[in-house]
């Protein structure tokens, strides 16, 4: 891999003291097993007796299940059962925020997209059950289906009743008409954004247990256990305490195993519940395609108002997404959307309104950025467009405007210490040599007529963790054992989904345990072991869990060196404890021989740690308050060649600069920002969703669905801005998502000064590039 | 998981070989391509007799104007081969494009022309150097023009019990300037959107050979026949890739698919051409 990393840190409070992990780059503690093929994914689990479902999938975007007939399916050879709605004893709804999501389509019925399920079918083995599918004969009166924002906001075809467009969120600050009225220039545009597959590498799949409590037992591909949890237990008309949820290894997630889980788990759990025996249920590539949730399509229309000297005065932005047939979690997304769709910059007068319109297409929903990547495209775009019309250097536009500590966000937030805007501006100028880069570029261009180079920027803030909307669910927990032989057993409520959970938390409970890494297991999450700690999404799982677990390896550590100042006939104040070591000044013992002397002297080496939000302040109705915890900025800056003949864009060098709070496992922090910014390339460049006249998803396949690889990745050059987060683990804030969140702007802001003509779609594919070129082409003539 | 069954045959000699397809085995090679469809129902096959293991069908063969590629080497052994660096420049630019090293290590040219893609790369550089087949059953065996020999999209000219024993591409004319020229949605493991494969010898400026095939542009690969040897004798001017660029244009008729547009098909396609000299390469001397 020619990419080449280096990591600059411009800013870094003293170190209280001398870390061991905290900050230092960090060997994942589930490599190995990953590497070497032997990590259980949920494909990997078999059980005595087992049998395999398969959903038979609605045929119709959008039709009437007038009658299902099973019979000729029952008669053929494996066919254990095939379930049907009213085979649920629970509810039938699945949906976890908005409940418009029944599990089975019942006759007399809508199916509203074709992932919709109508009947599950139980077989011995997996042919028989795809067979099975085959068979069962549905008969629908097909209704026109809804396949645009457009179709969906005319209105004449429902998808849900009464309407298919719902406002959702609003911000208000500050007078709007006034602050036009201020301004001296005022500019105006529309943005449309496109789908996104997450294209995790494992695809969705659970297998559900009959277990030895009486209840069902669930392992599965997930990133939110309690969710899962909750909808399990739904369906089944069962109290929590009967539903245990087991995260299996899990291939990668990016919002896409946030909601849909439940989705595969609800069935799945139904068709153990029905036939008493272990039930594995998992899609193929095809299947997860058209069912499972995507990016938000979003159109952004902005309007900004600017003073001749570059001080922004007001913006307005309406937006709308794409919600597809379920809502699923859109009021969720969308408010990101809502909060970050005005920009990251000071401005006084502010109105945002956001819709969510219902189609008959799949689902979306959570991914990487939430809601946000969409609208700082736009956003974004709209800086550049300015400061090209005004003459200044887009940088420094973007510094002129941006958030210091103290300041007000765009809801009227005001920002803590931990407030790296500047900061990154400024790292991500000198990682470029900016000024330089420019000339360099232009210089390119003066020489070459068929190949013309670009250079983008894009500043972004991200709020950390759930936010407002997601107060409630703002809080995790761990449960932390220290064995008599010094070995350590760490269980959290947030999951590992390739993202280096487990070696974070690891880090967090040696670095204040005072125990070796290598001696800290951390156990794949449990619902039966740890309190609800919501879900592992909005880079949160780093200041909520990691938080959780240092709170009880500080009492656990109190007690140790309590127990061991006493032995020794010291102060506890004397005491000191590192890498596996306690000592003082009459002598020393190992962790190990403290951790047995405890359990000899019946000191409880247990403990649980909690973490929770604090309230914010945010008022849904004014459209004004506290949005979020706190917020992680980032600077990106690239360069990218583009072939005039074809349309063909290349990315070719990036500079990046994030505020991270604190890293706490550099390795980690930089592999999230190479692969963020990847997956948002591909979001930027190449990823699209085609459906076909009558909702049936073209692109199903990897095939059609085109993601880069590592052919297209550029070389990168990175920097940190580490300005600690007082509530954060050792001062982290999180890094999953702003690392995707600038990109698509960037890039899109690479290829518009590359051709001299404003991008207003993404993806930025040939096609719609070279429409560009041609016109400019023709405009030039 | 592929979900369906199969029998499946390795000979080691083509008489083994004949044996199995008359058993109604279907001849493979990298399986590339088969297994892709057979996943996907799109081929029913309740037999598949692969290539790889007969010895006799491995190999590359020099003559003074061609090259015989047997059936079942392998992208990669083509790309090892010091032979072609400067004989089929063209074919290696081409091949070396074809998906990933991995499917370069089982993929086969016969494979690709079998396919009969309108997007097979491999295909469309056979239409240029005017490839041939040898195809043989146990009536014995007949050679075939390969244009003759693809009839549609996916459609080729070979009766059950056949099996083809090599593909041999003629050499181009001494100093022969060359370009291939593929459009995909990204720079590996992509399926062509438009191609471009393009053959000129110029003696005093003058066009002494000129050859074009389009791929992915019309139901089977283009190869405007009338229009090259219009060319011929031609001074080479400026304008010219332009005047050719529009004239092409009456020869291909793409469609819009997932992919691509027919609009960006043409417009992609016209523009590579006008600006032909921008990627046309010499031989490199041996
Ligand atoms: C991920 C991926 C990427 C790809 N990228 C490209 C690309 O960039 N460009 C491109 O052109 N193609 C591409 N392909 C398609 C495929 O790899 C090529 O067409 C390849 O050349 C097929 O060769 P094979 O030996 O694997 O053929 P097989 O799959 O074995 O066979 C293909 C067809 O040829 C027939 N056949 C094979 N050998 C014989 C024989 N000796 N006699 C008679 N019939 C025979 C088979 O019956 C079958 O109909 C790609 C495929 C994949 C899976």
């Amino acid at each position: 891999m020619d990419a080449e990393k280096e990591v600059k840190t411009i800013t870094r409070e003293p170190e209280t003291f001398q870390m061991n992990y905290i900050g230092k780059p960090l060997r994942r503690v589930e490599g190995l097993e990953k590497a070497m093929g032997k990590a259980k994914y949920v494909d990997d689990l078999k059980m005595e007796g087992m049998l395999y479902a398969k959903p038979v999938f609605s045929r119709h975007a959008h039709a009437i299940v007038k009658s299902i007939d099973t019979s000729e399916a029952e008669n053929y050879p494996g066919i254990v059962c095939i379930v049907t709605s009213k085979d649920i004893p629970g509810e039938n709804e699945l949906g976890e925020v908005v409940h418009d999501y029944p599990m089975l389509v019942a006759p007399g019925d809508k199916t509203r997209f074709e992932g919709d399920m109508v009947a599950i079918v139980v077989a011995r083995t997996l042919e028989a059950a795809k067979k099975g599918a085959e068979l069962v004969r549905v008969d629908y009166e097909v209704l026109k289906p809804v396949l645009s924002i457009d179709e969906a906001l005319k209105d004449d075809v429902h998808v849900h009743e009464p309407s298919n467009v719902k406002h959702f969120h609003r911000v208000r600050k500050g007078d709007i008409a006034a602050g036009f009225a201020q301004s001296d220039y005022i500019f105006e545009n529309t943005f449309e954004v496109g789908y996104q597959e997450h294209a995790y590498l494992e695809p969705q799949g659970m297998v559900a247990v009959p277990d030895i409590d009486g209840g069902i037992t669930v392992y599965g591909s997930m990133q939110c256990p309690y969710y899962v949890q909750s909808a399990v237990a739904r369906v089944l008309g069962f109290e929590l305490s009967r539903v245990r949820i087991i995260q299996t290894e899990t291939g990668g997630g990016f919002g896409g195993k946030e909601d849909v889980p439940s989705y595969i788990a609800a069935p799945a759990a139904l068709c153990a519940y029905l036939t008493g025996k272990p039930v594995k249920l998992v899609l193929s590539r095809e299947e997860d395609l058209r069912m499972t949730s995507k990016r938000h399509p979003i159109r952004v229309w902005l309007k900004v108002g600017v003073k001749k000297d570059g001080t922004l005065m007001a913006v307005e932005a309406k937006v709308w997404g794409d919600m597809g047939a379920h809502g699923t979690l859109s009021p969720i997304v969308l408010w990101r959307s809502n909060i970050h769709a005005a920009g990251s910059y000071r401005v006084d007068n502010v109105k945002v309104d956001v819709w969510g319109v219902y189609t008959n297409k799949v689902p979306t929903g959570a991914f990487r950025g939430f809601g946000s990547p969409q609208v700082f495209f736009a956003f974004e775009s709209m800086m550049d467009e300015i400061a090209s019309k005004l003459g200044v250097d887009r940088l420094e536009f973007r510094r002129k405007n941006a958030l210091s500590p103290g300041d007000a966000t765009v809801t009227g937030q005001i920002l803590d210490e931990s407030t790296g805007a500047i900061e990154t501006l400024e790292q991500a100028e000198k990682l470029s040599d900016w000024s330089n880069l420019l000339k360099r570029v232009e210089d390119f261009n003066q020489k070459n007529r068929l190949r013309k180079k670009g250079v983008g920027i894009a500043h972004i803030h991200y709020g950390v963790s759930l936010g407002a909307m997601g107060n409630p669910l703002d809080a995790s927990g761990a449960f932390v054992q220290i064995h008599k032989d010094g070995r350590v057993g760490v269980h959290i409520g947030g999951t590992e989904i390739g993202q280096g959970m487990k070696t974070a938390m690891a880090a967090i409970a040696a670095e204040t345990l005072g125990q070796k890494i290598e001696m800290i297991k951390v156990y794949q999450p449990d619902t039966s072991y740890v309190p609800d700690s919501g879900p592992t999404v909005a880079s949160r799982t780093t200041l909520f869990s990691g938080n959780a677990v240092r709170k009880a390896c500080e009492v656990l550590r109190k007690r140790m060196v309590e127990t061991f100042a006493d032995f020794m006939k010291v102060e506890p104040s004397k005491v000191k404890v590192t890498n596996g070591k306690f000592s003082c000044p009459v002598g020393e013992m190992t962790f190990g021989e403290v951790a047995a002397m405890c359990d000899r002297n019946n000191v409880p080496l247990s403990e649980t740690g909690w973490f929770a939000s604090p309230r914010l302040s945010w008022d849904p109705g004014k459209g004004y308050g506290d949005a979020y915890l706190t917020y992680a900025f980032a600077t990106q800056i690239v360069v990218v060649e583009v072939d005039l003949i074809t349309g063909a864009v290349k990315v070719e060098e990036v500079y990046t600069s994030h505020d991270v709070g604190r890293a706490i496992n550099r390795d980690a922090v930089i592999g999230q920002i190479q692969g963020g910014f990847v997956q948002g390339m591909g979001y930027a460049l190449m990823e699209f969703i085609k459906y076909d006249e009558h909702g049936r998803m073209m692109t199903e396949n990897f095939n059609t669905y085109i993601i880069p690889t590592i052919h297209e990745t550029p070389r990168f050059r990175i920097g940190l801005v580490e300005k600690p987060f007082e509530l954060g683990p050792y001062g982290a804030k999180g890094i999953g998502e702003p690392s995707l969140i600038p990109t698509p702007a960037a890039v899109a802001n690479a290829v518009s000064h590359a051709i001299g003509k404003r991008v207003k779609r993404l993806p930025i594919i040939p096609e719609y590039l070279l429409s560009l070129i041609t016109q400019r082409e023709a405009e030039v003539v | 998981m592929i979900g369906t069954s199969f029998s499946f045959y390795t000979p080691s000699t083509e008489r083994e070989l004949l044996i199995t397809l008359s058993k109604g085995a279907l001849p493979v090679a990298g399986m590339t391509d088969v297994m892709v469809k057979i996943r996907t129902g799109k081929m029913k096959a309740k037999a598949l007799s692969s290539v790889s293991r007969i010895e006799s069908l491995k190999g590359v063969q020099m003559a003074d104007d061609a090259v015989t590629i047997m059936a079942a080497t392998t992208y990669t052994e083509l790309l090892e081969n010091k032979g072609l660096k400067w004989r089929l420049p063209i074919l290696l630019d081409a091949v070396s494009e074809i998906g990933s090293t991995q499917i370069r290590n089982r993929g086969t040219l016969v494979g690709n022309i079998v396919n009969a893609s309108p997007a097979g790369d491999g295909l469309l550089v056979a239409y240029l150097l005017d490839g041939n087949l040898e195809i043989c059953s146990n009536e014995g065996c007949r050679s075939v023009d390969v244009r003759d020999f693809v009839k549609g999209p996916g459609q080729v000219a070979l009766a059950p019990g056949e099996y083809i024993r090599s593909v041999t591409l003629k050499i181009p004319p001494k100093d022969s300037l060359y370009a291939f020229v593929k459009v995909g949605q990204r720079s590996a493991m992509a399926i062509s959107v438009a191609s471009v494969g393009v053959l000129l010898r110029l003696n005093a400026g003058t066009i002494e050979d000129f050859r074009i095939a389009l791929g992915s542009v019309a139901p089977t690969v283009v190869r405007p026949l009338e229009l090259e040897r219009n060319l011929v004798s031609l001074k080479m001017e400026d304008g010219l890739f332009k005047t050719l660029a529009g004239e092409l244009m009456n020869y291909i008729s793409p469609i819009d698919d997932i992919r691509a547009s027919a609009w960006y098909r043409r417009e992609v396609v016209k523009r590579i051409v006008e600006n032909l000299s921008v990627y046309l390469k010499g031989v490199e001397k041996q």
